[in-house]
């Protein structure tokens, strides 16, 4: 047990930070994220026995242990943002800005977002959930999550595409390609 | 997908830039450590539990139920992993239960549609956090609170668990909680009580090696405290006691015992459940030291004012699961 402990903070170490940071993009303030944190630390101590993979598989479990722990949360709450859906489909958002930014900035971007695009977002592209899941999670047709995830994409290269000017201005005209 | 393909491709980069304070890293492990010890009790008054139904017929292996038996110098042979059956109605504890904001006073939280709490303040008394919390919603609110949920703790601006104690007045509807040395009280939590439903679960227990078990004996100690300089016996123990001092909201009292480091160590691990009964009648949980600094001597210190006629403890065998490499070997008793 004691061995047991001992791996298991080794390993939540170079977790933790990732940990904080995706539970921030799940939940509105920073005393919420970081309980959050601690809570799904806690429950993968509890669960630690059941961890298949070896340390490798370590982060994603963990990871989508805390989602897990978001999703009971904020369903209690409530608080997993319904949006209003897009009238119609609009087009799909590439080739665009992205091409022109550094790529670095993608995710502090999207953690500038409105809560319901983050959220999604961080579950679609930060942890793999599917669509199918998404659906499950968030209470919506399939096709409704698909126009939520676009709407995101959307809001998010019309952020990017404000910043691009300043961005060329202040490297003097230089940027990163994706 | 540029898009896609370019926040999947940079995802793991920008969640590995963030690097947690060394507090907050430190807060964590305290966490993990914390309940790790918790885990380790649980599974202990679990086994005990488990040991407690062999006796009462449940077929375990024989091993256990050799250890059931407590045959004096014949240890057990403990298996690595038991099969205990809990049954329909039996409680346990979820997390869950209502998480109360302490930000401000008057701030309000709700937990579901027909309780809320407002939050009226919090005192430091003698070294104690005190909160108060008012309870409304249905006729049943005040009842649920005392029924439905427990484990409380006080969760301070630096993220980190207190456990409280909690008083709830029916008649005020009003909950006080108190903890130690919270300095700046964030939240109030708690977990829910429920119980087995439908029908009996089975749950698996590993035992690792360095886990203790113990398992409730009748037959522990009564110290007759009527009279100052009486000594009670118990086996090969004796206890003399030796007054009582009255403080602001407690009482301690004092006793002799044999000035050696085994007795010490049997008082601390062999007994448990320490009560006082007191001369109004009632029973009064106690809290049982012995300072290795002062050999010889026990502390006793009950909530109140209270005059003692005897103080009583439960008795406890304890045994440890052997390392693998002794598996199948007689358990160590102590």
């Amino acid at each position: 047990m004691v061995l047991d402990d001992e791996r298991f903070l080794g390993l939540l170490h170079r977790e933790q930070g990732k940990l904080l940071r995706l539970a921030r993009m799940l939940v509105d303030q920073e005393d919420n994220a970081w309980d959050l944190v601690q809570d799904a630390t806690l429950a993968a101590y509890t669960g630690f026995s059941r961890l298949r993979g070896g340390d490798e598989s370590f982060g994603p479990w963990i990871r989508r242990i805390l989602v897990n722990r978001a999703r009971n949360r904020l369903r209690a709450q409530n608080r997993f943002v319904l949006l209003e859906e897009a009238a119609a489909q609009q087009p799909d958002p590439t080739p665009g800005p992205e091409e022109r930014l550094d790529r670095r900035l993608l995710w502090s971007e999207v953690a500038c977002l409105a809560p319901a695009h983050r959220q999604v977002l961080a579950l679609r592209f930060l942890v793999d959930m599917e669509v199918a899941d998404l659906a499950r999670l968030l209470r919506v047709p399939e096709g409704t999550v698909k126009s939520r995830l676009h709407r995101a994409l959307c809001a998010l290269r019309e952020r990017l595409l404000s910043k691009v000017p300043d961005q060329a201005e202040e490297e003097g005209g230089r940027v990163h390609g994706l | 997908m540029g898009f896609e393909r370019a926040l999947r491709d940079t995802r793991e980069a920008w969640l590995a830039e963030e690097v947690l304070p060394v507090e907050r890293s430190a807060q964590l492990e305290v966490l993990v450590r914390r309940r790790g010890r918790q885990v380790r009790l649980k599974r202990s008054a679990l086994a005990a539990a488990a040991v407690a139904a062999v006796v009462s017929g449940v077929a375990f292996g024989p091993a256990l139920a050799g250890f059931a038996a407590g045959l004096p110098g014949v240890g057990p042979f403990v298996e690595r992993v038991l099969r205990l059956t809990i049954s329909k109605g039996t409680p346990y504890w979820v997390s869950g239960g209502p998480v109360i904001g302490l930000a401000t006073p008057g701030q309000r939280t709700d937990y579901g549609s027909d309780l809320w709490f407002d939050y009226h303040g919090s005192t430091v008394d003698d070294g104690r956090t005190v909160v108060t919390v008012g309870i409304h919603g249905s006729e049943r609110a005040v009842q649920r609170v005392q029924e439905d949920f427990a484990e409380w703790v006080i969760v301070d601006t630096a993220g980190q668990n207190h456990q409280a104690n909690v008083r709830v007045d029916a008649d005020r509807a009003v909950l006080t909680a108190w903890a130690l040395e919270v300095e700046e009280p964030l939240r109030l939590k708690a977990g829910v009580h429920s119980v087995v439903a439908n029908r009996d679960q089975i749950l698996e227990l590993r035992f690792p090696a360095g886990v203790v078990l113990r398992r409730f004996r009748d037959g522990g100690p009564v110290v007759d405290m009527r009279a100052q300089g009486q000594r009670s016996t118990w086996g090969d123990l004796w206890f003399e006691y030796n007054g009582r001092s009255l403080r602001d909201d407690y009482t301690v009292f004092s006793l002799h015992i044999p000035a050696d480091a085994r007795t010490a160590q049997r008082i601390v691990q062999d007994f448990d459940d320490w009560v006082v009964l007191g001369e109004d009648g009632r029973v009064y949980p106690a809290t049982v030291t012995v300072d290795g600094a002062q050999p010889g001597r026990m502390t006793v210190r009950v909530d109140g004012d209270v005059v003692p006629v005897r103080l009583r403890a439960r008795r406890y065998l304890v045994a440890l699961v052997p390392p693998p490499t002794d598996v199948g070997q007689p358990v160590r008793k102590r």
